[in-house]
């Protein structure tokens, strides 16, 4: 049996990494059936399928459009899982809440940190885009959350990152949330300069930074 | 360093810009400031502005010339600007770029209601040849006006969404070449237009970056439309247009070549010098000095020091080189920075280019 199950799990994140949405319901069904912990095979199935999918983005085999292919997939087998989880036993996540700062619609990359960061088990609030700097602080103040992240593509834009850690500041809040930024314009050296607590380069690198600033 | 003079320009940027195209000697390297939405606060205008009145956007072309003596003025539908024709929606952010929010394709099936917009009257394509029309009058003399448009590839994506797009090259290839057949035809339809005004026309294609798509796709869904776009810029009698990709280009700069484009404009993502040896012999190239870290985080000095690499890199290349930034400048960037990467041109880039001047 643990044997079927592993191979259950490898299947799973075999097919996540092949897009193959139609073959990660089929298995994530028989994982139901069979009784399967759910939240292992979400764990060691689906998200260690995307997590392999995010390296050979890193290691450029894969673009975008796989990405966002497997991602489909990964959320195709999610639904089937989901309602199966043992919910006892797990430890609280962290929260996070994420969007595009405001005067921007690019979210394609807000969208793969988040989907990064869900398949590494934190509990992502997604603002969607063009996202005014004061939503974002009643928001992570409102749900509790611990990071704050931020994402534009537009040189235009990336001030308005610079807004929220402003009003951080301004309401004495700014210890409380961990403020990380990304897209294309940004650079370690604008986090600095607007006092960010971090950058990360891409979505795998996102997940790196988070479990580095909240473990 | 400090030793070198700035020699006052021999040439006006027009002179300087045919002498380029032309292969004959020239006074010092050109140098393309990509002032973009910043020329708004050279007239307090908001940046909305710009792009929906004429008499603003041509005020502020001018201002740019006389503040930082640009040497090109451009105007064009912006990236979002053929799709908003089709009948994608774009908003005007009082202080920012203009961004499509409703996209025109939702469904497969909205795309048979679509055509080709008229050149003139769809969208804001009468404001842009007013622009254009007015700006040859002020300026042509002394600079050449250039009119942009953006890529099929970056079209598709906003009509459509740039994911849906992404993932359409995937689940439903044929729909995905229809959505860049309507953008190209589009875009096409408007360049015969403004190429009837003595405008260079350029083309800026960021969605088709190597940092979105392979270069399987690129070959695919980006490379023919572009090829045929620059086919049909030259048949009407244009100069091979300037393409710009943003993001790692590095294994798609053979293709960008192929487009038969006559410059690449490359992001600061990548090595002027590694692309000089791939395409240098085929191409100008055009960039790539930083626009955040550099222009708008950096002193006058990082600016100088950042141009002295560019040239280094880039002096000897084959086709030619121009100076220019990497990638948009951001709005807010300081003046004395685009002062000091004006005067870096002159300072270093004095015909015959001496490599002392820059190592």
């Amino acid at each position: 049996m643990a044997l079927y199950t592993e191979e259950i799990f490898e299947k799973l994140s075999d097919s996540v990494v092949d897009m193959d949405e139609e073959e990660v319901v089929k298995l994530s069904k028989q994982a139901v059936s069979d009784e399967i912990d759910a939240y292992a095979a979400i764990d060691k199935g689906l998200a260690n399928g995307m997590e392999r999918a995010g390296k050979l983005f890193e290691e450029e085999e894969y673009f975008i459009p796989e990405l966002l292919m497997c991602s489909d997939a990964m959320y195709a087998g999610l639904e089937v899982l989901k309602p199966h989880i043992r919910t006892s036993g797990q430890d609280e996540k962290s929260k996070i809440v994420i969007g595009v700062i405001e005067g921007d619609t690019h979210d394609i990359g807000k969208n793969l940190v988040k989907i990064m960061l869900e398949t590494s088990g934190f509990d992502v609030i997604d603002m969607g885009r063009d996202v005014p700097p004061q939503k974002f602080v009643e928001t992570a103040r409102e749900t509790g959350a611990k990071v704050i992240a931020l994402s534009t593509l537009m040189t235009t834009t990336m001030d308005g990152m610079w807004e929220v850690i402003k009003i951080l500041n301004k309401e004495k809040i700014r210890e409380e949330f961990k403020v990380i930024i990304g897209g294309g314009p940004i650079s370690q050296s604008f986090a600095d300069k607007i006092g960010a607590d971090g950058y990360s380069v891409n979505a795998a690198d996102a997940v790196r930074l988070v479990r580095r600033l909240v473990g | 360093m400090n030793n070198v003079l700035i020699k006052k320009d021999q040439m006006t940027a027009k002179e300087r810009n045919a002498a380029f195209i032309t292969g004959k000697p020239y006074d010092r390297i050109p140098c393309n400031l990509f002032i973009g939405d910043h020329a708004a606060r050279l007239i307090g205008a908001k940046v909305s502005e710009l792009h929906l009145s004429v008499e603003k956007a041509v005020e502020a072309q001018i201002a740019a010339f006389k503040t930082y003596e640009s040497e090109g003025a451009g105007i064009g539908p912006g990236l979002g600007g053929i799709a908003e024709a089709i009948g994608s929606r774009q908003e005007y952010p009082y202080n920012g770029a203009p961004f499509v929010s409703d996209y025109a394709v939702k469904e497969i099936e909205d795309i048979n209601r679509l055509s080709i917009p008229d050149p003139i009257k769809g969208g804001r394509f009468s404001i842009i040849l007013q622009v254009a029309e007015r700006l040859v009058e002020k300026l042509g003399r002394e600079i050449p006006i250039s009119v942009s448009v953006p890529g099929p590839f970056t079209t598709a994506g906003n009509l459509r969404g740039a994911e849906k797009f992404l993932k359409d090259l995937y689940k439903n290839p044929e729909f995905a070449h229809r959505l860049l057949r309507l953008s190209v035809d589009s875009t096409i339809a408007f360049v015969r237009e403004a190429a009837k005004l003595d405008v260079n026309i350029n083309i800026a294609e960021p969605s088709a970056s190597g940092s979105l798509i392979s270069r399987k796709q690129f070959k695919e869904f980006a490379f023919p439309y572009l090829k045929e776009l620059t086919d049909n810029i030259k048949e009407l009698g244009k100069p091979a247009p300037s393409l710009h990709i943003c993001g790692n280009t590095k294994k798609v700069w053979e293709d960008m070549a192929d487009t038969g484009a006559g410059l690449l404009s490359l992001d600061n993502q990548v090595d002027l010098g590694e692309a000089k040896q791939a395409v240098g012999s085929r191409v100008v190239l055009v960039g790539n000095i930083k626009p955040t870290e550099t222009m708008y985080l950096g002193k006058p000095s990082d600016v100088e020091e950042n141009a002295r690499e560019c040239l280094r890199k880039a002096y000897d290349s084959p086709k030619g080189y121009i100076l220019a930034l990497g990638c948009g400048l951001p709005i807010p960037t300081p003046p004395e920075n685009i002062h000091a990467l004006r005067d870096s041109a002159r300072k270093y880039g004095q015909f015959p280019l001496n490599p002392e001047n820059f190592n």
